[in-house]
């Protein structure tokens, strides 16, 4: 019985291991095969997903940092398909997928030639070549067929569906259009095909349209059908068409379409066909589909992804693009699958623009109504552009217009009385003026708006939720500006067909400080009537804004792909928008241009002169190389060099460069030599001469001096180069700026200017290296007409060629103006040549610091501008990086897409920490880069000590971690922004608020509320995608601490420390605020990149000194600026104003005796100038500026004035407001402290005669004088109370615990006693 | 306040420290064991906390008389122990190490992530679960050998719940009136 039962027992056990087995088995062969999906874009996920019909293949798609982390996602997967595009992947990373090949898992990799990431595992060559048929092609055959094929390569014994069907190659080279499965050969066939389906238009343009290779076959097309559709029924043959290289232009070329949609990544083609497309006239249009969400892409604070921004604005703008408008999103589905979403408003959005702009093509010129927008700041001020006269620039672009057709009629017969007309009809009101509010309206004959028509208009133009934004800010319409009873007046003039208006103030009330680059609120009421009127009323064809820069491009919104949430965006209104624009400020010309939906159309630079400072310093330079040259053989000369003291000490030399002015004693040798640079540089010094006027080409004496700024360096390094390889001179004599000009620099110069007197009239029998220098004379010549040209080409719906921008003696191929400005890939950068540049600059600045001070600096503070950034490709970035001791890493794209920490042995000093300022247009252009840097410092914070050399950067860090957590935030928190290195303007704006904050100067008493002021308006981390943008109170402070040294970039030679308010804003608002904050004013330098040749480091003082004598206090300078007109003079207002802006910021950097040397020069008009004369004819409002901000300053103490020049300079001021009234600027009429002063210094008759003039504007005024408040959160210093009560708490436990032992004590002892 | 709250939380580390001398070994291994967790756990959360919770939490009158009211029960909890050795159901108040010390030692290890900056949060989590451990454990079995005699550390666990009393009864009246 025992045997049976275990015969039985066994057979039942038998027969469970049997089904057990054949269960595994057939579970083992039945299933699924699992494919994990790496590194798919969410669209490609979808594409596969939704093309997936094999129920045997289960689908998992991972982002690439996820499988590499631990490789988890590689476990209980059957293959793995890795797309390789943009993909880096470490040593390590590739190893780790490796080793999971070596156990026997498939992995393919999609990869093309160029990309970094190549793993194929347990795979053949020709399974290998099989997949790339299937994945290199995407459709829906192929993603269906290779995800079958990968299946039976990966599982070969599963069951089940094993049928696939070989890859189908991508149809290329053809036509197609909306119906699938439709394709043409020739565009002809799809001409009678669309004859055919009755979707030809016999009139109507065509259109190439792009979209992508693969777009013709896969899916997730809707964007790209919905605008063909509404192309096709707005009028236009639509020619979609697929294609790469070079048969892509053949099928263009043959094509020769009226226009070009181009949709996918990358550049249309090379160069030659680029120029091909423009010079056939034929415009590129860039709309795009976004890889954002829908919700991502409408908060104004999420910037688009970097790769985005390259791929869709930077890489098309290089083309010459337009119309970059962003057209869909990307949303997931409800089945979990993220689709392309047409974005319909802004398809409806694109299509208006683009049928306005063809539009144009065909419309008669006389019939074209042009709204021209231009920027003036209120009261009496000029028309403003960077570099340019606009009234007369202006003047002649209408002239041009009218020979062009354009029905101009009305137009004055001369410059002057249209210059008149302009300023008494298109004026500009601040809220702080309402006297010459009611002046303006009582003499001008404004365009009024009923309440019912601007509300209406508006309506129809902007999302409910934005008005509302401005009914809430300003009240209903029509608001308090420019107003009478119900009605809304737009300050515009017309003649004929052409409207022109000025750009009114874009915010109100205490914002009013922020306006010129941005306040982060809505615009008012009298901002938005002018642009809706031009759209609605006067119905224009095209928008101009005439010249750098105005306000619209700085409202809030985002900053590329934009959405009718977006000012800048709705109030251009789908126009062709073109932009006049200077070619020396392609860092705001940039966001102008995507912010807008702008074409630029660069203007020139004023021409360089000659700044006669060599003539003025000869005597003394050659004198100081005489002395210079017996020192070096040991021999003195004492009376040379008590003549080279006297005369130094006599031009003041001796304070700009801090040494002794004892007459006895001469210079030391290394004084010498730092004077000899010192006067060299300032003889060698360019500057520009009086504003440009459009159209007008420069005197022949400017063309010569320009052409020399341009070409004379390239020419002196390239002969110096030569010497060196020759071994005339040595590497080091190369490398040193001053050796150079003084050996070579002349001789170019002379050379050049040979040249150019005498040209040749065979170009071939001029020498190689003098033919640029000609090519930038006959470039230079023919700007200001190619500039006219180009605008005109526009206006008839033509293309602007696409050039970089910058200044021309840095880039000359910016050269001819009249061009579209491009930027640069942010991706890139560092570029090697700015890697090897900033290193340089970063140790020169160490040693500077240490020869001053002994020991290195903690930290070192950099400002990042968009302009440098654009002209270097990141030489300041490169410092930054070199001082926490890291270094980029590139991929085979050469794209910085990693860091290296360099150890600390290799560096041989310590880390330095660094903290960021950036700008607005910076952040807009180069987000991905801050990321990468805030990388850096966590990168350097966490490495450790080696070689005996601190790290600074961990030491800061947690300093700032301490900071933060005084401040009361959670430790997680206070961790997360102790690596916050990069800070700029708040709500992702661009302004600092310090020009205002700095110029209101009537509202302060106290430098350090303007600190306050910048540590709240520029407190805006911008470091990690989390943190983006936010602000956090204390933070900017904390980062701020243990800032040893600020260094700002300087890339022009358009522009200088005292010549630009940025400046001071910046570097001068920094030093300020760090002031505040430790108690010691930092170390400035500049980093002056104006010579592509030798890039080098610059002392602040010494880059103020070398300007105000080569600027400021020049008479020759001050002769040429006189030449031209109400632009030109504005500018020496704003020279004051800067002095003014570093003497409340950082007053070290000027000479004590500056105000003295400004009163003898333009008070006194010692030189006999005759400024006095030529400020009263063209433009009194800056003469009161002038004299207002001497006065201001000698009210705050910056000018230690004696009683008599208080006297004389108040009596000018009185005299010119008297002779011409107010003007009204913000220093002259809202600064009742100063009025007071001013009257204070008159005598009886001429202060009651003074008062009466500004008691008009007072009076009227006075009802927004409170408006005029600092908008500031102060930062107060950290309470002591609560350290105090800390203390008080652990001293509390202290006796706590004290008491408890006594009392055990006594217990216990009363416990013995019982 | 800080002064309030430190004084509550010493008192509440030593009435813990004096109830748990009178336990067996073993349960105050639990006790201690339990209070360590507590720490290791809560300080995960206790890093998201900005410095003003407490503040703020004080700063609400109904919410300091929810904790007073908590820290007097606990205080009669401790005292009715001190009258005699409890039984039948009571023993387990014989067992009870008090609940108030888990909030104090949050507290009290939550003031030294506030003056350490660039501690690793998760490094220090465990440090002070360990460093629990031991002065809770090492804490009570140090007293019980310092104080042999139970009726002195009867006495001190009643005074120091007393005095956690009046503490409580007079803040409360200051919030109340």
């Amino acid at each position: 019985m025992p045997q049976a039962r275990n015969k039985r027992l066994l057979r039942i056990l038998a027969v469970a291991a049997a089904v057990l087995l054949l269960l595994a088995a057939g579970r083992s062969l039945l299933a699924p095969t699992r494919i994990l999906v790496v590194n798919a874009t969410l669209a490609q996920q979808a594409d596969i997903a939704l093309n997936n019909d094999c129920r045997h293949i289960r689908l998992r798609f991972a982002d690439a940092d996820k499988v590499v982390a631990d490789g988890k996602p590689l476990r209980h997967t059957d293959a793995v398909v890795i797309f390789s595009r943009g993909l880096y992947l470490d040593e390590a990373q590739v190893a780790r997928l490796e080793k999971a090949g070596d156990r026997g898992l498939t992995i393919f990799t999609n990869t093309l030639n160029n990309q970094h990431v190549d793993i194929q595992c347990n795979l053949t060559e020709a399974q290998q070549e099989a997949l790339l048929g299937y994945f290199r092609n995407p459709s829906r055959h192929n993603y269906r067929n290779g995800l079958r094929f990968l299946r039976s390569v990966a599982t070969p014994l599963r069951l089940g569906d094993r049928h696939y069907e070989a890859p189908v190659p991508l149809l290329t080279d053809m036509y197609y259009h909306r119906q699938y499965g439709k394709y043409f050969e020739t565009h002809a066939q799809l001409s009678d095909y669309l004859r055919e389906s009755g979707l030809y238009h016999e009139d109507g343009a065509r259109v190439a349209f792009i979209s992508g290779l693969n777009f013709p076959m896969e899916g997730n097309r809707a964007h790209v059908d919905t605008l063909i559709t509404r192309l096709t029924a707005a009028g236009f043959n639509v020619y979609p068409l697929t294609a790469s290289g070079k048969k892509r232009e053949q099928m263009l070329r043959s094509l020769h379409p009226d226009a070009v949609i181009y949709l996918p990544m990358g550049r249309l083609g090379d160069d030659a066909f680029i120029r091909w497309l423009h010079e056939e006239n034929i415009p590129l249009f860039n709309p795009f589909p976004l890889i954002q969400p829908h919700s991502t892409w409408i908060d104004p604070l999420q910037p688009v992804s970097s790769g985005t921004l390259t791929a869709r604005i930077v890489v098309p703008e290089i083309d010459g693009g337009i119309g970059n408008y962003c057209i869909a999103t990307q949303n997931e589905s409800p089945e979990g699958f993220w689709l392309h979403t047409p974005e319909m408003e802004r398809i409806d959005a694109f299509l208006s623009y683009f049928t306005h702009y063809m539009a144009l093509r065909t419309k008669p010129n006389a019939e074209k109504r042009v709204a021209i927008g231009y920027f003036k700041s209120p009261g009496q001020d000029a028309l403003l552009a960077s570099g340019m006269e606009v009234i007369p620039s202006l003047w002649r672009f209408l002239l041009r217009l009218r020979s062009e057709g354009y029905n101009v009629s009305g137009l004055p017969e001369s410059e002057e009385a249209f210059g008149r007309l302009v300023h008494r009809e298109g004026s500009v009101m601040g809220s702080y003026a309402p006297g010459a509010q009611a002046e303006f309206l009582r003499r001008a004959h404004p365009v009024w708006l009923t309440r019912e028509q601007y509300e209406a208009w508006a309506a129809e133009t902007l999302l409910p939720e934005k008005y509302q934004e401005v009914v809430a800010r300003y009240g209903p319409a029509p608001g308090q500006l420019l107003v009478r009873g119900d009605s809304l007046a737009v300050a515009c003039l017309q003649f004929g067909n052409i409207l022109l208006f000025p750009q009114p103030r874009p915010a109100l009330g205490e914002d009013e400080f922020r306006l010129v680059h941005g306040a982060g609120v809505a615009p008012p009421h009298s901002y938005l009537a002018p642009y809706l009127y031009m759209q609605k009323g006067f119905r224009a064809d095209a928008l101009i804004h005439f010249g750098t820069h105005g306000n619209l491009e700085f409202t809030p919104g985002k900053n590329v792909g934009q959405s009718q949430a977006d000012w800048s965006d709705v109030l251009v209104g789908n126009l062709p928008h073109f932009y006049y624009y200077t070619t020396g400020n392609v860092g705001e010309g940039i966001i102008a241009k995507r912010r807008t939906h702008a074409a630029l159309v660069t203007y020139l630079t004023p021409p360089y002169v000659e700044s006669g400072m060599r003539q003025r310093y000869q005597g003394l330079l050659d004198d100081i190389h005489r002395a210079l040259a017996a020192g070096e053989t040991g021999g003195t000369d004492a009376a040379l060099g008590l003549r080279i003291k006297r005369e130094a000490v006599r031009l003041g030399l001796h304070r700009d460069l801090g040494l002794d002015s004892t007459l006895t004693v001469p210079f030391t040798q290394s004084e010498l030599e730092a004077l000899d640079n010192f006067a060299e540089e300032i003889a060698d010094e360019k500057i520009t001469g009086a504003y440009y006027t459009l159209g007008q080409p420069y005197s022949p004496r400017d063309l010569l001096t320009s052409t020399l700024a341009v070409a004379a360096d390239p020419l002196a390094y390239e002969t110096a180069r030569r010497d060196r390889d020759a071994g005339r001179i040595t590497e080091a004599q190369l490398q040193d700026f001053d050796y150079l000009h003084q050996h070579y620099l002349p001789e170019a110069r002379r050379r050049i200017g040979a040249l150019l007197q005498h040209p040749a009239q065979d170009t071939a029998a001029v020498a190689a290296e003098l033919r640029p220098a000609l090519t930038h004379y006959k470039a230079l010549a023919a700007s200001p007409q190619h500039e006219l040209d180009a605008m005109v080409r526009a206006l008839n719906g033509g293309t602007v060629f696409p050039a970089p921008g910058g200044d021309p003696v840095l880039n000359p191929n910016v050269l001819p103006t009249g061009r579209n400005m491009y930027s640069i890939n942010a991706e890139a950068t560092p570029n090697p040549q700015a890697w090897e540049d900033g290193k340089r600059l970063a140790e020169e600045t160490l040693q500077r610091y240490r020869e001053a001070h002994g020991d290195y600096p903690r930290k070192v503070s950099y400002t990042f501008w968009a302009g440098e950034f654009i002209a270097t490709e990141g030489a300041t970035l490169a410092q930054a990086f070199w001082m926490l001791g890291v270094e980029p890493l590139r991929d085979k794209q050469d794209r910085v897409v990693d860091l290296r920490l360099v150890p600390a042995e290799e560096l041989g000093r310590p880390r330095i920490n660094v903290l960021v300022q950036v700008s607005g247009q910076l952040r807009d252009i180069a987000g991905s880069r801050l990321r990468l840097l805030t990388d850096a410092v966590r990168l350097a914070a966490e490495a450790p000590e080696g070689g005996g050399w601190p790290n600074y950067v961990a030491a800061g860090t947690q300093e700032q971690e301490k900071a933060l957590l005084d401040k009361g935030l959670s430790p997680e928190r206070a961790r997360e922004l102790s690596t916050m290195r990069v800070f700029g303007p708040l709500n992702s704006g661009y302004s600092t608020g310090m020009l205002g904050f700095v110029e209101s100067s009537g509202s302060w008493d106290d430098e350090a509320e303007i600190a306050d002021g910048y540590l709240n308006n520029m407190g805006a981390a911008y470091g990690d995608e989390s943190n983006w943008a936010s602000f956090e109170p204390g933070l900017l402070a904390a980062a701020m601490t243990q800032t040893d040294v600020v260094v700002q970039p300087r890339q022009s030679n358009t522009w200088g420390p005292l010549s630009l308010d940025h400046v001071y804003e910046f570097t001068g608002g920094l030093s300020l605020a760090v002031r505040k904050v430790t108690g010691r004013e930092p170390d400035a330098f500049f980093a002056d990149y104006r010579n592509r040749y030798s890039r080098r480091l610059q002392g602040a003082k010494e880059a103020v000194a070398v300007e105000t004598r080569a600027t400021l206090l020049n008479p020759t300078f001050i002769r040429e600026r006189m030449k031209g007109g109400e632009g030109s003079a504005q500018m020496f207002g704003e020279l004051f104003r800067n002095v003014f802006g570093w003497n409340a910021t950082r007053p070290s950097v000027l000479d004590p005796q500056l105000y003295d040397a400004m009163y003898d020069t333009y008070i006194l008009d010692a030189d006999g100038l005759g400024i006095h004369d030529y400020l009263e004819r063209v433009n009194p409002a800056a003469f009161q500026a002038m004299t207002a901000v001497m006065l201001e300053s000698a009210r705050k103490g910056y000018w230690k004035a004696t009683q008599e020049q208080l006297q004389t300079t108040a009596a000018l001021h009185a005299g010119v407001t008297e002779r011409h009234g107010a003007a009204c600027t913000e220093f002259v009429c809202g600064n009742a402290k100063l009025e007071h002063y001013i009257a204070g210094q008159l005598p009886e008759p001429q202060r009651k005669s003074y008062d009466a003039v500004m008691r008009a504007v007072r009076d009227v005024a006075a009802s927004d004088a409170s408006q005029v408040v600092l908008k500031s959160d102060r930062l107060s210093e950290p309470s002591q109370q609560p350290q105090l009560l800390q203390h008080a708490g652990w001293v509390g436990a202290g006796l706590a615990i004290l008491l408890f032992v006594l009392l055990l004590f006594l217990l216990r002892r009363k416990n013995r006693t019982v | 306040m800080t002064v309030l709250l430190t004084l509550v939380a010493l008192l509440s580390l030593l009435s813990f420290l004096l109830k748990c001398s009178f336990f067996p070994r073993g349960w105050t291994a639990v006790a201690a064991l339990a209070l360590a967790l507590a720490v290791r756990l809560a300080i995960p959360w206790l890093v998201r906390q900005p410095a003003g919770l407490v503040a703020d939490w004080t700063s609400t009158p109904g919410r300091m008389l929810d904790g007073a009211v908590c820290i007097v029960l606990e205080a009669v909890l401790m005292m009715a122990f001190c009258f005699g050795r409890p039984s039948g159901r009571l023993r387990l108040l014989s067992l009870y190490p008090g609940l108030l010390v888990f909030p104090a030692a949050c507290w009290g290890w939550d003031q030294l992530l506030f003056a350490r900056p660039g501690i690793h949060f998760d490094r220090f989590a465990w440090i002070a679960a360990l460093v629990t451990l031991a002065v809770a454990f090492g804490g009570s079995r140090l007293l019980a050998r310092l104080v042999p005699d139970e009726a002195t550390r009867l006495e001190g666990l009643f005074l120091i719940n007393l005095f956690l009393l009046l503490l409580c009864v007079a803040a409360t009246g200051a919030i109340t009136f």
